[in-house]
């Protein structure tokens, strides 16, 4: 479980992050969205226990990261947005250089290392240099590292961005499957989509703020069901009717969309037809899971 | 739990290719220096300490000749000996003996024609007494121990011709006193050809306990002598030398003579007043007293011991002067580099403070120095051991050591801090700037300075050595690589008898600049400030990119 609690942080005069607080419960993966430079990596930095917050705390199972920041970092994995290491390494080499850090015997390491990278797709890589690494590789590799420990909680920043699609996949199903095995997972990006299908909840931030956290199912529930109506005809009664359900907005003689619908379809159906209006086709319209995160946006921005 | 990274840092750092490489070189300059030095020892000639009395008697044809020859520790020296008598620039006699630490000759000196020339004729011109035209060489061609030798030519001298007809002057050659442990040994060589059997009794006397002491017999006239001759009929007796403050030390046979004795008293005076009386009643004669310095008997590890320690300080001296570049280069891959590529911040992220990255890569650099400097001292001292036999004491090693170790560790420490302040190439430019002005610039300048300041305060120009000496010292507290000079000084000083003059002169007069509670303090301070100063950036520093 990781609990972001009251974070602050500014950079000279960008503020970057601003009272901050959410937190990812055990069996859950949570989204984290915003914009570019919003404060995701500032946050996850901050989680993390490698940037010092102006002010607040981040609690890993507990454990305070600015207070207690060795037990903290022993429950917690990351996959940085860009991982840097030192690149003149080999990958194994480094990998049993940072597992000295977790405890372990360059023995005990190399062999956890040849099992870990070879799970993370880099079993043919293992003496390859690091700065021969590809940037995907480079995830992979921090994915390895960070599993050293096997923590119950992981921070994955970005992990998509620039990685092919057998990539995206691999970090999509080793979410869900960080999710059945009960642990915390905050998967940070700036594309709603891109997390949706594995997200239990998001988090959107935007210019250092949370501007909200809804559960997936919400946002699909008050995202998606824009619906599009073919009709007979189209008066100010129908638009009454229209209105009672959601935002209705005409888009030409016979077509209707209905947004934000309050109802179930068979229900706003069920009443154009008991009034007598021919309902000639019904389209569910399925783009705007992004149009509902700008809307958020669009919100905060008006709501300063 | 920290211990690995440490350790894989130091492995790093020390496994290294450009580690492995210069101390490499370090360690066979190590040994290529002290193999020369092996070579020195073998073959160059340590000065010698002879006494000898060459008399000519004319009227018999004969020549005396009796000799002692010792080395610094006064062995035997054997070998052959080549001696001429030269007559205006022409040899006129030549004799070639083999000679055994001591050799005496009584001969007829050797006819040969080819050696008369038109000016001086053996034999006519030998009949004149001490003439001034003659002078005597002597060729040594010599070694000790079968081991070293030793090769050296001796001037000329016309004072030790007697000539043995004129039933005249007692002859005294060259004395010597040498001081060893608890003992003095006195070698010289009394000869009276008016009495062969006389003995002589000889007293000394500290000469800085009373001012030089004159004394007055029959014929004060004639006593104003030096060595080499010896005044007649001046009588004193025993008593009054002793009440003068004079002491026997032993009674001599004339002729070359070495005797021993234990006058405790005079064991730390550099020079000695000497009598010498005859103790036969009817002649009577003694020398007026003669001031005699009094050199300590050198063992031959002492010799040795004076070019091993500078040997040394010179290795270690050239050691601190470019290993520093390691520790340069050694806070640039754990700190400089990684910072400015951002790479600390992933390892941040494992579960170890800031403060244990700090100190482990800190502490990395410093184990890589200390078993390097170790690596290359153990070295230099195992070839000193094995290759020249002798060693210095375990005290200078350990202090030597020190000294090594804290320059190494201080400059590390610097660049430490400033890799904590700027990163990548910039640290790189800046600390090899440093790293320049410490260890080449550092002491033209100050030279400069002194010279210019000291000139103008019109300083003598003999007192301008000494003082500059002075100032390069009392600089070397603010030049970290420099602080070794100041343990190496403490070898300087405890060796100070067997240094050649300069360095003693020099080892004297910076001796009250140097004092060894600042020296610690200094060392200390040097390493811990910088490390305290890093640790206060890096613990607020931004390890992102
Ligand atoms: N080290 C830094 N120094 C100064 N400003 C910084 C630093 N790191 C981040 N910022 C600023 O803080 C704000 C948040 O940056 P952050 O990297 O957290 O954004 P992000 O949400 O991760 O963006 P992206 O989606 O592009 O990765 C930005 O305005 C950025 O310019
Ligand atoms: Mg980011």
């Amino acid at each position: 479980m990781i609990v972001i609690d009251s974070v602050s942080k500014r950079f000279r005069k960008t503020v970057a992050l601003d009272n901050v607080s959410f937190e990812v419960r055990n069996s859950e993966v949570v989204g984290y969205v915003g914009l570019n430079g919003t404060g995701k990596t500032t946050t996850i930095r901050i989680a993390v226990g490698v940037l010092p917050p102006d002010k607040g705390d981040v609690y890993i199972d507990g454990y305070s990261v600015l207070r207690d920041k060795k037990r903290a970092s022993m429950f917690i994995g990351w996959v940085p947005e860009l991982p840097i290491y030192e690149m003149d390494f080999r990958a194994l080499d480094y990998f049993v250089y940072l597992a000295g850090y977790y405890g372990l015997s360059v023995g005990e390491a190399r062999e956890l290392g040849r099992k870990l990278l070879d799970e993370v797709g880099l079993g043919d890589a293992l003496n390859k240099k690091l700065a021969e690494f590809s940037q995907g590789m480079k995830k992979r590799f921090a994915l390895a590292v960070s599993m050293i420990n096997n923590p119950p909680n992981f921070l994955f920043d970005e992990v998509l961005n620039g990685l092919d699609p057998q990539g995206i996949a691999f970090f999509r199903e080793l979410a869900v499957k960080f999710r059945r095995e009960g642990r915390a997972v905050l998967f940070s990006s700036h594309i709603l989509s891109e997390v949706e299908g594995i997200c239990d909840r998001v988090v959107f931030i935007h210019r250092g703020r949370i501007i909200g956290v809804y559960t997936m199912d919400e946002i699909r529930y008050r995202a998606s069901p824009a619906i599009e109506i073919d009709l007979s005809k189209i008066d100010r009664d129908v638009f009454n009717i229209l209105s009672k359900y959601g935002e209705p907005e005409v888009l030409n003689n016979n077509k209707v969309i209905l947004r934000k619908p309050r109802s179930d379809t068979e229900v706003i159906l069920s009443e154009l037809v008991s009034r007598g209006i021919g309902v000639r086709e019904v389209k569910r319209v399925e783009k705007s899971l992004e149009e509902f995160f700008f809307s958020l946006v669009k919100e905060a921005e008006e709501g300063r | 739990m920290i211990l690995t990274p440490v350790l894989h840092d130091f492995k790093r750092g020390m496994l290294r290719l450009s580690t492995l490489i210069i101390l490499a070189l370090f360690i066979a300059s190590g040994l290529g220096l002290t193999y020369l030095l092996r070579y020195q020892f073998l073959t160059t000639a340590t000065p010698l300490n002879r006494v000898q009395i060459v008399s000519i008697d004319p009227s018999e044809e004969k020549l005396y000749l009796e000799m002692y020859v010792f080395d610094e520790q006064l062995n035997k020296v054997k070998g052959d000996l080549r001696f001429t008598i030269t007559c205006n620039g022409e040899t006129v006699v030549e004799m070639m003996k083999s000679i055994d630490g001591y050799i005496k000759i009584v001969d007829r000196i050797p006819r040969d024609t080819s050696i008369t020339s038109s000016r001086c004729s053996a034999l006519t011109q030998l009949t004149a007494p001490m003439s001034y035209l003659y002078s005597y060489t002597v060729l040594y061609n010599l070694s000790v121990n079968s081991k070293t030798i030793l090769y050296s030519i001796e001037g000329a001298s016309t004072t030790s011709l007697i000539n043995r007809s004129t039933n005249s002057l007692a002859g005294l050659a060259t004395l010597k006193i040498f001081r060893r442990d608890a003992e003095l040994i006195v070698i010289g060589g009394i000869y009276t050809p008016a009495n062969p059997y006389a003995e002589f009794d000889i007293y000394v006397k500290n000469i800085s306990a009373t001012s030089l002491q004159t004394l007055t017999g029959r014929s004060s006239g004639s006593t104003s002598l030096g060595v080499g001759s010896l005044p007649q009929y001046v009588s004193i007796s025993a008593k009054d030398l002793e009440k003068l403050g004079f002491i026997r030390i032993g009674r001599v046979k004339q002729g070359i003579f070495n005797s021993t004795s234990e006058p405790n008293i005079y064991m730390n005076t550099s020079y000695l007043q000497v009598v010498i009386v005859s103790s036969t009643q009817d002649i009577d004669i003694y020398s007026n007293p003669i001031v005699i310095s009094v050199s300590k008997v050198l063992k031959e590890v002492d010799v040795r011991m004076a070019r091993i320690l500078n040997t040394m300080i010179s290795l270690i001296g050239t050691f601190t002067t470019f290993f520093p570049i390691v520790g340069l280069y050694l806070a640039y891959i754990y700190i400089a580099k990684p910072r400015s590529q951002g790479a600390l911040e992933f390892l941040l992220a494992r579960p170890v403070t800031r403060f244990e990255i700090y100190m482990s890569r800190a502490l990395a650099g410093m184990i890589t120095l200390v078993v390097a400097s170790t690596l290359f001292f153990i070295s230099t001292t195992i070839s000193t051991n094995v290759m020249l036999q002798v060693s210095l004491d375990i005290n200078s090693l350990a202090v030597l050591f020190l000294g090594l170790t804290i320059s190494l560790l201080a400059f590390y420490s610097l660049c430490y801090f400033l890799s904590t302040v700027i990163s990548g190439g910039k640290y790189l430019a800046l600390s090899i700037t440093i790293y320049l002005i410490f260890t080449f610039i550092w002491q033209i300048v100050i030279a400069i300075i002194s010279i210019t300041t000291l000139r103008l305060q019109q300083v003598e120009p003999v007192k301008i050595v000494e003082e500059m000496a002075r100032n390069q010292y009392r600089s070397y507290y603010f030049n970290p690589i420099q602080l070794s000079n100041f343990y190496q000084l403490y070898t300087q000083k405890k060796y100070v008898d067997v240094l050649p003059s300069l360095q003693v002169s020099t080892v004297k007069a910076v001796e009250d600049i140097v004092n060894p509670y600042l020296v610690a303090l200094t060392s200390i301070l040097w390493i811990a400030t910088p490390l305290v100063l890093g640790w206060i950036v890096f613990r607020k520093a931004n390890l992102s990119r």
